[in-house]
């Protein structure tokens, strides 16, 4: 080993809790900035695939960004609802495919998203295993959601209650996993797929019917006559927990009410081709209008606009902080080398020059910049793991 | 054969200076420099090693003019002819006994530590009795101990000049017996000739030659006493 490498590494070594807290600020001061940059530029490109595959939003007027992170990302409720009569209307208008989103409840905190087997299609999402929804309380689950519950297809997955405190609401819904979705690194991972008529149920809109039974009699012939009580209805009186659909009671739910007036928190609108997309865009041009139409991607933009004067910010802050990190380093420097001065000047007795003392220090620092810049490339690699994780979770 | 003509020297401060008439020694002589503290003992060996450079006057070893060579000259023939061991023991902390030992090899040279240099300071902590404390840290040696490191680093290079400034100010009696017994046995051996300064005049007996600062004159030596300076270099000596 070169000398004065192996005095350098030497020193630091014999000084090593010292060179750990300035390998761990240089390690600081290399990563933020690294580390702010890969992470926006992931999450860019992640906010900007999913708005360029959705082509319109339709929604009850109110924030556009609310309307997008909620439709797009399943994030964050809009202020209003939209009905499906907004839906009916888009179809029947002519100029897109309505596909109608419910987004509102969780199951184990994960989004429920009741919608039709075309939000499927245009996902491209595919069915790992099982099979897709086939009647009313199955649902698909999002390759994450799955992995991370533990799910299988035939497994049963609990909705969570709206409101905890809403005693006289309805009772959650013990949904059958019908299938698990292929992974497809976006928010459709994280979410559970139910069909729209399930979501409604959930919400209370829709309900069954338990079967009465007969209360059996042991000798029906002698007392039944006497006490009158032969066939009365007799209804179970064990606490309901949940509801859960079954084959059995499959054909006794159903809704009340005109489906026109059924909520939805919004609606995808692909448009047939160019002109029809601005014809659509068209009809939503009065402010008087109580819904809204988006271009996700605009208004992903903004937002990105927005995010990427926050990010000059941070760079601003973290350029402050490699200079303050500098301006110590140089400090560190000059106090080691005053501290220092009778180990040089042993070094000088004994025949070193100048320039060799200077590179003995030199190789002090260039060995904590490598360590330095090793760790930030390590903790780099790790956070490339970790990045799409984390992503997805604010996104 | 070390020559010294007509020297003149001063620090830089021109509180402090050394005038050296003549002074001669011959090759594997012994020189103590005997004197109290801050008489010139460490100027002198300073001088004859090449650390500080006189503004007049010659110093000449085995022929070489040393006050003609630029510091780079100097630094290689400190490092290659002179083997210097201090009262501190001045040893690097953060070294091991093995590395210490080979400093001098460390800070001349930009190659790899040869495996043969390794190979020496084993032969030497051998010779030294430190063969089994190679591997140790110098916080783990007794004063004794750290010294004889300090005389091994000395001689690894195999100097023709080996300078002791007050080497056994920090010792015990006996252990002080044993490292002046090391130094001259190390000097017989090597044909070194051996500079000590020293302010125990029990020594004295055992030198060939011995320069009193306390008596200056008669060694042919004038100390210069605040007197104005004359133009000198100065690197970064002691005084």
């Amino acid at each position: 080993m070169n000398g004065t490498f192996l005095l350098a590494r030497r020193h630091l070594w014999h000084h090593r809790w010292r060179s750990a807290v300035l390998v761990g600020c240089l390690t600081l001061t290399f990563l933020l900035p690294v580390g702010l940059q890969f992470f926006s530029t992931h999450l860019e490109a992640r906010l900007t695939a999913r708005a360029n595959a959705t082509p319109l939003v339709v929604g009850a007027a109110g924030s556009q960004l609310d309307l997008a992170l909620h439709a797009l990302h399943f994030r964050g409720q809009p202020s209003r609802e939209t009905t499906m009569a907004e839906s009916n209307r888009i179809s029947e208008g002519g100029l897109a495919k309505s596909i109608p989103m419910l987004v509102r409840f969780k199951a184990e905190g994960w989004p429920i998203v009741g919608t039709t087997t075309d939000y499927l299609r245009l996902r491209k999402l595919k069915v790992a295993k099982g099979h897709s929804w086939k009647r009313r309380g199955d649902c698909l689950v999002g390759a994450t959601a799955a992995k991370q519950l533990n799910l299988e297809p035939g497994d049963g997955l609990m909705t969570e209650p709206e409101n905890v405190f809403e005693l006289d609401g309805s009772f959650p819904l013990r949904m059958r996993v019908a299938g698990i979705l292929s992974e497809s690194d976006s928010p459709d991972d994280n979410a559970v797929f139910v069909g729209l008529e399930t979501a409604w149920i959930i919400a209370g809109i829709g309900h069954g019917h338990a079967a009465s039974r007969k209360r059996e009699m042991p000798d029906a012939s002698s007392n039944s006559k006497a006490t009158g009580e032969a066939d009365v209805p007799m209804h179970d009186a064990s606490l309901i927990e949940y509801t859960e659909i079954t084959e059995e009671n499959a054909g006794s739910f159903h809704f009340h009410g005109d489906r026109n007036s059924f909520p939805l928190t919004a609606i995808l609108a692909v448009p047939h081709d160019e002109a029809s997309e601005t014809l659509l865009l068209g009809r939503y041009l009065s402010d008087d209008d109580p819904a809204q139409i988006i271009r996700p991607v605009e208004v992903i933009d903004e937002l990105l606009t927005m995010v990427m004067r926050i990010r000059q910010l941070f760079e601003l802050a973290f350029a402050s902080m490699a200079t303050i990190t500098a301006a110590m380093l140089a400090l560190f420097v000059v106090l080691t080398v005053q501290l220092r001065q009778r180990e040089f000047a042993t070094m000088f007795r004994i025949g070193c020059g100048r320039f060799m003392i200077i590179r003995l220090v030199g190789s002090e620092l260039l060995l904590l910049f490598v360590i330095s810049s090793l760790a930030t490339m390590l903790i780099a690699i790790a956070f490339t793991f970790a990045v799409p994780r984390l992503s997805s979770l604010l996104a | 054969m070390l020559e010294i003509d007509d020297l003149e020297f001063r620090y830089e401060s021109g509180s402090f200076g050394l005038r050296v008439s003549s002074l001669r020694i011959p090759a594997g002589e012994s020189v103590a420099l005997v004197g109290p503290s801050g008489c010139g003992k460490t100027t002198l060996l300073n001088l004859v090693s090449g650390i500080v450079v006189p503004s007049v006057g010659n110093i000449r070893f085995e022929g070489r003019e040393l006050t003609r060579l630029d510091d780079a000259a100097r630094r290689a023939f400190r490092i290659s002819s002179v083997g210097m061991v201090f009262q501190e023991f001045e040893l690097l902390e953060y070294l091991n006994v093995e590395e210490n030992i080979l400093l001098p090899f460390l800070l001349n040279s930009s190659q790899r530590l040869k495996h043969e240099s390794r190979a020496t300071a084993g032969e030497l902590a051998e010779s030294l009795g430190l063969r089994p404390l190679l591997h140790r840290r110098i916080d783990q040696l007794s004063h004794g101990e750290r010294q004889r490191v300090a005389i091994a680093r000395a001689l690894i290079t195999n100097p023709q000049l080996l300078l002791a400034d007050e080497p056994t100010g920090n010792l015990d009696p006996a252990t002080r017996d044993r490292i002046v017994d090391l130094l001259f046995e190390q000097a017989t051996i090597r044909q070194a000739t051996l500079f000590m300064a020293t302010h125990d005049h029990s020594l004295i007996q055992r030198f060939d030659q011995v320069i009193d600062f306390s008596a200056p004159a008669d060694s042919g030596i004038e100390l210069l006493l605040n007197k104005p300076a004359h133009s000198t270099v100065n690197e970064e000596g002691n005084s």
